[in-house]
């Protein structure tokens, strides 16, 4: 009879999750099968009700064509080229905020905030509006340095380039917000020895500040870098990848290929080769920087 | 509320707004769709945000409370989860729709998008309230339960009150989701009627060239204010919530 009551409140307590389990299976588990699924077949939008199964013959074409040497490539460029200006303004921005004297850090912060606070995808359009070559203001402003106006979005280079400086302004508030909130974590006694030690700023940061953000800055690291990777609005809507797939990055590219071609197939490859290459990414930064430790 | 500026006369000066009038805000609210875009675009976020409030606390408050075999794992695999890139479930839950038949009609249409938004928000969702009913003591509900409510009644009468600047906090991330997302509403979309804000600032943008770009400042100032509103009505949550440090998003 206990044993009957017990298993009888279990299933109760299940009760209460079976809204989350339907969702990660119908709404995560099954699409992620799925997609697995049709990437071994010819399904597209021409094939879309005799489709057949043909092994893995889209991932030979996939992992023989330049065009994934060249997405991949753009897409650590992408990942790597954000993440270190993004973690050093936030990490610099903080350590100035965090200042024992500074004044008016509250204003500042609400200021920071502001960039955060609003939707990304608003942002995004008006940046657009902003590198425009003719009307943007970034040219007007260089024509006030005297610099001839540069098309922006046109040329590989610039347009990577105006493509990190917006990832930057948009994501530099949550670094420097999240280190803030660690870097307050650290207790003051520790300087005050320090300096009776007879420490300087160099040799607090050093041995003092850096040690003990060490964790931090990993776990910030690999949560921004997963993030960074699977960023789809940036390059959306700034560049559409272009010119020609030059700044295109694999999960833009794998809605484009489904939701502008039709083809379901190749994008869903796509979207498993990237899941697998950033799951393993993940994993290794997670070992190397032992954040693991940090979670649980 | 700036005219058009040149490039005929780059100074100082034309990056000052020189004459200030309302025509942009007179053309997105009259001559644009604008109105029907913003409620198209306000359904799908209050679906959101209450699927994601209702699922998000159930689900916390039984990780935080219960102590169900299998649990551990769960919890692993609802963290994993939210490491999923959107990519990896658009494209087959579009096809999932779109086999259903659901994309044919406006109101399935919106149900199936309310269903991916609520699927993606509501398991990072669940993992901050279990963060942060872990840090409320259970004296409460248990001096309630011997006064004899049930373990439902327990958590929504006396957790629930407790919960609300996560439960604010989780309303506005979800809202953020529903509110400014291109890439879903684009896939399974199919007619105009049924545009959202992001939709149409897309077209504004991207599409029609003719769109003056004072037209579009206007647009983002107006598709601000419900956000900003929010923002207003649910600060008293939120600030506690950065007193506590502990929930970033």
């Amino acid at each position: 009879m206990d044993y009957l009551q017990k298993l009888d409140r279990v299933f109760i307590q299940y009760l209460y999750l079976l809204p989350i389990i339907a969702i990660a299976l119908f709404l995560f588990l099954y699409p992620v099968a799925y997609a697995v699924y049709i990437s071994f077949t010819n399904f597209n939008l021409y094939h879309l009700f005799h489709y057949t199964f043909v092994g893995l013959k889209i991932y030979e074409q996939l992992l023989t064509s330049s065009t994934f040497y060249t997405l991949l490539l753009n897409t650590i460029i992408w990942t790597v080229g954000s993440l270190i200006p993004m973690v050093l303004v936030g990490f610099i921005l903080a350590l100035i905020l965090n200042q024992r004297d500074i004044r008016g850090r509250n204003v500042f912060f609400t200021l920071l905030l502001a960039p955060w606070a609003f939707p990304a995808y608003i942002s995004l359009v008006i940046w657009y509006g902003m590198w425009n070559y003719e009307y943007g203001i970034v040219n007007k402003f260089l024509g006030l340095l005297g610099i001839p106006p540069i098309n922006w979005l046109t040329f590989t280079n610039t347009a990577w380039a105006a493509l990190i400086l917006t990832n930057l302004w948009l994501s530099f508030p949550y670094y420097t917000a999240v280190f803030l909130s660690s870097l307050q974590g650290i207790p003051a006694e520790l300087y005050d020895i320090a300096v009776v030690d007879g420490a300087n700023a160099w040799h607090k940061f050093r041995y003092i500040t850096l040690p003990l953000m060490r964790s931090a800055i990993a776990f910030v690291s690999v949560g921004g870098f997963v993030f960074t990777w699977n960023n789809f609005y940036p390059i959306y809507i700034l560049t559409g990848g272009g010119p020609g797939i030059s700044t295109d990055i694999l999960i833009v590219y794998t809605y484009q290929e489904a939701f502008s071609y039709g083809y379901y197939n190749i994008a869903a490859a796509y979207s498993v080769i990237s899941t697998i290459i950033l799951a393993i990414m993940a994993i290794l930064m997670l070992r190397v920087g032992r954040v693991l430790e940090v979670i649980t | 509320m700036n005219p058009i500026p040149t490039l005929a006369s780059v100074t100082l000066r034309s990056l000052l707004p020189e004459n200030t009038t309302l025509e942009a805000y007179y053309y997105i609210l009259f001559k644009e769709p604008f109105l029907l875009w913003l409620r198209n675009s306000l359904i799908l976020a209050a679906g959101t945000v209450a699927i994601t409030a209702i699922v998000a606390f159930i689900t916390g408050a039984a990780l935080s409370r219960f102590n169900i075999p299998g649990k551990t794992t769960l919890m692993v695999t609802i963290y994993v989860m939210t490491f999923f890139p959107f990519a990896a479930t658009a494209l087959p839950l579009y096809l999932m729709f779109a086999s259903l038949g659901m994309l044919r009609h406006t109101l399935t249409t919106y149900v199936g998008l309310i269903l991916a938004y609520s699927g993606g928000t509501s398991i990072f969702s669940s993992y901050l309230v279990k963060v942060f009913l872990d840090r409320i003591p259970r004296d409460y509900e248990e001096a309630a339960l011997i006064d004899g409510l049930t373990r439902f009644g327990a958590f929504f009468r006396i957790l629930l009150p407790m919960a609300m600047p996560i439960i604010a906090f989780v309303a506005l991330l979800a809202f953020m989701g529903a509110y400014t997302d291109y890439a879903l509403a684009n896939a399974f979309i199919m007619k105009g009627s049924m545009w959202t804000l992001t939709l149409g600032m897309y077209y504004l943008a991207f599409v029609n060239r003719a769109t003056l770009y004072n037209v579009l400042a206007a647009f983002s100032v107006l598709m601000g204010i419900p956000i900003f509103a929010i923002f207003i009505a649910f600060q008293k949550y939120l600030v506690q919530i950065y007193a506590m440090g502990g929930v970033k998003a």
